[in-house]
């Protein structure tokens, strides 16, 4: 359904995505996981077409077999909301504060003329039962501020499969959330997607969401793909040395019993990667190869892009 | 035995707008009546969600904030009576990390006075050449050469930001910190650093910690007891790991399912 094929994302001459391809099928979630800087809200955002004009893209992001990167403007307006929706991080901002939820979901229905007013608010009522609103009927009337964090994610929810996409791109739904209110979204979005059978790319820094939501994880650091595959193996078995470290940094009991054991240095910033593998600077295995050139792909049960997959990560 | 930190009874109340001209002031309890015990050399984790007036009760503890009831001791003194001149010695042994550290650095100093300011306070007298000193070796325990002190915060990362702030917090040698929200704004593999940084320094310098957090992995990595906040109270309080084997309240139950989330990721 969807296919990235080596895409390319540039500033002036800095490289912000280094060639990234990937795939999502029907009723299929990928979670693309990464820090700050790797590329994974870029390549969403590319795929929205909501990048910033100052930026070059290069590649191909196929929709059900067309390129969305040769769409103009008016042809991307019918397609967004329609048939690739978004959720966002920060459900305050991404809702009209002034305008009760119950006309912000219609006019979704109603701007791709899917369904008249008094139709579409019927709908906005439905689908805010869906998506677990308690008093849906009454909620139609509330403004986002009357609504708690949790409540305002599935409105914005509730939004985005108004008009039933294809592809539902979800970027850090639930990091802005409590503990308690993460787990009750993240199984509100598991349920729709397997009963509407679109396809969801779930964007995260969080290897346990990843676990609970995801068939199938890309590890991005630095603008390139470092591994992929299925998401239990990868996090039960990853083959790249930045995987293990990403779950190694992660705490798992205390620190006397327990102590972490951190990937050392820092992302570097955007144009200071070297030409070879972009965790180059931090990796305990790196060589002068790695700094050099670029890892080739090396496939044994999933796909690692690393010069040195072969050895064990003790 | 004197504990570096003691309060009890505290109480906090915020007076909300009011409700049109003539309307009455409705009241909001951010904290209700809480009491807490810190040990030396031990590290107290306060874990609760938004809401939970865990961020207020940092205040309070360190005396940015008063209580509309209850009391303060730090090392044994209330702090409640204390005037500003009175305060200042107990001062300089506790500080304060924020969880931003990108809003708790001035973006127009140079690092190297941004990490004395708290210095040239407790101890304006130092020498020019142990003030420098100081604040090189300061830096250098958190990572840094002497060269970044002429540098500004923006040109940091904000791991790196958190690093200098760690230096600023523990430049006049504290007894205490009470860190709120310290790792949130970091990526994951920079928190293991500065958790593992805050660690070392800890048993380096003596320090006594109260770490506030929303986040349970974090906390049960650094803490020795554990307080679980919810709408103002401590709704319970054990030894780390009892906590973790034996919930009491169900409240705690839920937030120990809702983070084994990164539980289930087995050991590598």
């Amino acid at each position: 359904m969807l296919a990235v094929e080596d895409l390319k994302i540039r500033i002036g001459n800095i490289d912000l995505l280094r060639g990234l391809s990937f795939t999502l099928g029907r009723g299929e979630t990928l979670a693309l996981v990464g820090e700050s800087g790797s590329g994974k809200s870029l390549t969403a955002l590319a795929i929205m077409g909501l990048l910033p004009p100052a930026m070059q893209v290069h590649g191909a992001i196929r929709l059900d077999g067309r390129d969305l990167l040769a769409l103009d403007e008016p042809a991307y307006c019918a397609l967004r909301g329609r048939k690739i929706a978004m959720v966002f991080q920060e459900p305050m901002t991404a809702l009209n504060p002034v305008m009760n939820v119950g006309a912000q979901i219609a006019e979704v229905l109603i701007q791709h003329g899917l369904l008249d007013r008094q139709a579409a608010l019927a709908e906005a009522a439905r689908l805010l039962d869906r998506v677990g609103i308690a008093d849906a009927a009454t909620r139609l009337g509330s403004f986002p501020h009357e609504l708690s964090g949790g409540q305002r994610q599935r409105v914005i929810i509730a939004m985005a499969i108004a008009c039933q996409p294809t592809l539902l791109i979800a970027d850090e739904p639930t990091s802005a959330l409590d503990a308690t209110v993460q787990v009750e979204i993240i199984e509100l979005l598991a349920q729709i997607r397997a009963e509407s059978g679109m396809g969801m790319l779930f964007i995260t820094h969080d290897l346990g969401v990843v676990n609970r939501i995801a068939d199938r994880v890309l590890v991005l650091y630095g603008g390139m793909a470092m591994e992929e595959g299925d998401a239990q193996d990868v996090i039960a078995a990853p083959r790249h040395p930045y995987t293990h470290g990403l779950i190694a940094a992660i705490p798992r009991g205390n620190a006397r019993t327990r102590p972490l054991n951190p990937i050392p240095g820092q992302v570097p910033g955007a144009g200071r990667f070297p030409p070879g593998c972009a965790f180059f600077s931090r990796c305990p295995r790196a060589t002068d190869l790695c700094r050099n050139v670029l890892p080739p792909l090396s496939e044994d049960g999933h796909r690692a892009w690393c010069h040195h997959v072969g050895r064990k990560w003790a | 035995m004197i504990h570096p930190l003691a309060a009890s009874g505290l109480v906090r109340r915020y007076s909300l707008p009011r409700q049109g001209l003539l309307g009455r002031r409705d009241v909001l309890s951010a904290v209700r009546g809480v009491s807490l015990l810190l040990e030396e050399d031990k590290v107290l984790g306060i874990v609760g969600e938004s809401g939970s007036g865990k961020s207020t009760l940092a205040r309070m503890l360190v005396g940015l904030e008063k209580p509309d009831e209850g009391e303060v001791a730090l090392f044994g003194t209330p702090i409640s009576g204390l005037s500003e001149a009175d305060m200042r010695p107990l001062r300089r042994h506790v500080q304060m990390i924020f969880q931003d550290p990108f809003s708790s650095l001035d973006p127009r100093m140079r690092i190297g006075e941004s990490v004395a300011e708290p210095l040239d306070i407790a101890e304006p007298r130092l020498s020019a050449a142990a003030r420098h000193a100081r604040i090189a070796a300061m830096l250098g325990r958190v990572g840094f050469d002497e060269s970044v002190m002429t540098r500004f915060p923006h040109q940091f990362s904000g791991g790196q930001r958190q690093r200098i702030a760690i230096a600023r917090a523990l430049i006049t040698h504290p007894k205490l910190i009470v860190a709120d929200e310290p790792v949130s704004a970091l990526d994951v593999s920079i928190q293991a650093q500065i958790l593992n940084l805050l660690l070392d320094l800890k048993a380096e310098f003596g320090l006594s910690m109260v770490l506030i957090s929303h986040d349970l992995a974090v906390i049960r990595y650094m803490s020795d007891r554990v307080a679980v906040m919810r709408e103002g109270v401590l709704v319970e309080e054990n030894e780390t790991e009892a906590l973790f084997a034996a919930p009491r309240e169900d409240y705690t139950r839920r937030l120990i399912a809702a983070s084994a989330f990164s539980n289930e990721i087995g050991a590598v």
